[in-house]
């Protein structure tokens, strides 16, 4: 069967004849940062809305003037998509509300609680940290990402906190793969999400990421020059430490 | 009288609804038995999670009354398939990915008629993880601490303190076994 993409479907009308499960989101508290979060079961599956609050972006120091962290979180996505990352699909309702698919797997947090330690395939980690570093992102802790341990992939969610102009701090999955796969930080890899991301030239990139405020706009088009020359996991750590290569 | 939190409850509650289409409604239990009692909204959309979830020994689906019955022994029953939920949501891949490594999981998907042969085998690894499997099948077979106090000749708390992570002299893992018809296979 053919996926239906959500830019093509009416959500609001989705919503409305589906039904919300206020009780799955109970293992899912917002940390603060989102004002209204809900689940709902609808006929092409579970969809998540979340709407976040003038007060989210104070207390989070997110400049609304250049981008909310709603459309943040949609550039992100548009920005994953383009690198062929697997991430949810997402569309921005407004500029404060995001839907997005949601993902039948635990976040990494659950899947170490209550069954142990992740195992990771450094490809998938290697294109996971191109694309946080690139979008600086600051949030990436052990509940924003999910974990399929079927495939031992991590899924990348909650991107909202990103195109910042301050550093973005170290991805918690890559301190965790630092830690256990020493032997595999140095190698070269050549992934996907690197191809495209060669393929792109700034100009499109500021098309993909509309930042307003022309400091962010600089910040990351800095970013995506510093991973041009970018082969290991080894290197994109070094950028977070600031460290010449 | 079973002693399960609150906590505990309704975190099996919340995982459920992760893992179900269908709305829960309401939710109580019986101590004195450990059965749940979850009312689930009446719905004419397909369920085919909670059509796998009833396939597990101790869930019983009343379609009448659209009620979900599930019959918790110990705490660690309703833990187990807490996690098990919280991990899988019900998914058959996730399903038999958790039970290549975990006994416990295997046999929920044994019986959720998930797993290609009946006697599907893990390796041990650890203690704990042969405990767990013994207490779980304990739970399963309605077995008490006394019961099989007396089947095996061990003390009660000798049992305790193997539930809890002790180590266990190989004779007294071996009564267990043979206590709870479990059987054990060696492969070169």
């Amino acid at each position: 069967m053919a996926i239906q993409h959500l830019k093509n479907m009416n959500i609001q009308q989705l919503l409305q004849e589906g039904y919300e499960l206020p009780l799955a989101m109970k293992h899912y508290p917002s940390r603060g940062q989102t004002a209204v979060q809900k689940l709902y079961q609808t006929k092409i599956g579970k969809l998540f809305l979340k709407e976040v609050s003038k007060r989210n972006h104070e207390e989070c120091k997110i400049d609304i003037v250049s981008g909310t962290l709603a459309e943040r979180e949609y550039w992100a996505f548009l920005l994953a998509q383009e690198m062929k990352l697997n991430v949810p699909e997402l569309i921005l309702l407004n500029e404060s509300t995001t839907v997005q698919r949601w993902l039948d797997y635990p976040d990494a947090n659950t899947f170490m609680t209550e069954q142990g330690k992740l195992t990771f395939k450094a490809e998938n980690v290697f294109e996971c940290a191109l694309f946080d570093y690139l979008t600086g992102q600051i949030d990436r802790h052990d509940a924003n990402y999910l974990y399929n341990f079927s495939d031992k992939e991590i899924l990348l969610i909650d991107s909202a906190h990103a195109f910042l102009i301050f550093d973005g701090s170290m991805p918690d999955y890559l301190k965790l793969f630092e830690a256990s796969n020493q032997e595999m930080l140095t190698k070269k890899m050549e992934v996907l999400a690197k191809r495209m991301l060669k393929s792109l030239n700034t100009k499109e990139l500021q098309k993909l990421v509309p930042l307003r405020n022309a400091e962010e706009g600089k910040t990351l088009v800095k970013r995506y020059e510093q991973l041009s020359t970018v082969k290991s996991i080894s290197d994109v750590i070094a950028l977070y430490r600031g460290r010449k290569r | 009288m079973k002693s399960f939190s609150k906590e505990g409850l309704e975190a099996f509650v919340n995982a459920l609804q992760l893992s179900i289409k269908t709305k829960v409604l309401d939710w109580a239990i019986d101590r004195h038995s450990g059965e749940c009692y979850v009312h689930l909204e009446k719905t004419k959309t397909k369920d085919e999670y909670l059509a796998l979830l009833c396939k597990l020994s101790f869930v019983k689906w009343d379609k009448k009354k659209n009620l979900l019955k599930i019959n918790f022994e110990h705490e660690e029953a309703l833990s187990s398939l807490t996690s098990f939920l919280l991990l899988s949501r019900l998914q058959i891949k996730n399903i038999q990915s958790l039970a290549e490594g975990n006994v416990v999981y295997q046999q929920f998907a044994q019986q959720m008629g998930l797993l290609s042969h009946k006697h599907a085998k893990t390796e041990v690894q650890n203690v704990q993880q042969i405990m767990d499997y013994f207490f779980f099948v304990m739970s399963e077979k309605d077995t008490t601490f006394r019961e099989l106090s007396e089947k095996t000749g061990l003390s009660q708390m000798a049992i305790h303190n193997a539930k809890a992570g002790g180590d266990v002299r190989l004779s007294s893992f071996l009564k267990l076994a043979k206590a709870l018809d479990v059987k054990i296979y060696f492969e070169k």
